[in-house]
């Protein structure tokens, strides 16, 4: 989605991107692993109760409904990506270093979403059904552009 | 979305048919006054994919106290029961990657907010 950044400014809007993290050098590594995401535009929910995801309404991986079933496609990644991938996947996972684990964390547990706003209102939203499973960056475009007009 | 998504990966998601489902009006308070808030139509599905927007109108000042009415349509999003409307986002202040905690710099009318799954 990082990339349609520009068509959205074109249209007179902007871009954020909200994870989960509990530090900011997580958040920190996570920018420098990926150079293409603006680092102005991307904050973390360190809430231990991940406020900012329950105040969208979306849920956890756990509350899935067994019969959804998302078409999936894998992410694309080339020999270097997955590299990049595994060699960091265990020291940006939103585990706070100073907690002590009985479980899975709810932090990996979180499934995420897209909403384009106009306004007062909410133009389009996008609950992700599994991890991986986010809209096509051109139908939130497109979603955009209908919402807002051309510039 | 993962991390993945941040790298340009896709997913196509299959939509459920388009379906109309009014909601209950609604009594909310603001300032004391009693206002009336109705939902006048859906146009898709559940939480799982793309979500379903409902029109909402709020009329604030409606009960003969002598205030002229103000009404207010906003549309909202039904997710995993709850009612989400814009304000959920436009009054966040998250930890920014100085580690400082910061509003989100939204330009208050045109908006795209992602939502990614984990950093990991």
């Amino acid at each position: 989605m990082a990339n349609k950044r520009s068509d959205i400014q074109k249209l007179g809007g902007d871009i954020v991107f909200i994870s989960v993290s509990p530090t900011a050098e997580k958040l920190q590594k996570f920018l420098e692993l990926n150079p293409n995401l603006p680092k102005d535009r991307v904050f973390a929910d360190n809430s231990k109760t991940f406020d900012a995801y329950k105040a969208v309404g979306f849920g956890n991986l756990t509350d899935v409904d067994k019969n959804t079933k998302p078409e999936m496609k894998p992410p694309g990644f080339s020999l270097q990506d997955w590299w990049k991938y595994i060699t960091n996947v265990i020291a940006l996972s939103p585990v706070d270093p100073n907690e002590k684990l009985t479980g899975p964390p709810e932090g990996v547990l979180r499934l995420g979403g897209t909403f384009v706003l106009s306004g007062n209102d909410i133009a389009y939203a996008w609950a992700d059904a599994l991890p991986g499973a986010h809209p096509e960056p051109e139908d939130v475009v497109k979603a955009a552009t209908n919402a807002w007009g051309s510039a | 979305m993962t991390a993945a998504a941040a790298f340009g990966a896709r997913a196509a998601f299959a939509r459920a048919a388009v379906v109309f489902s009014p909601s209950s009006p609604r009594v909310l308070r603001r300032n004391g006054r009693r206002s009336f808030f109705s939902a006048s139509s859906g146009n898709t599905n559940t939480s799982a994919g793309e979500c379903e927007l409902v029109e909402c109108e709020a009329n604030f000042g409606a009960d003969g106290d002598g205030d002229e009415s103000a009404i207010i349509k906003a549309c909202v999003a039904r997710i995993n029961g709850k009612e989400i409307n814009a304000s959920a986002m436009r009054n966040l202040t998250l930890l920014n990657s100085s580690g400082e905690m910061q509003k989100l710099p939204l330009t208050g009318d045109k908006d795209v907010v992602v939502y990614l799954r984990h950093l990991g």
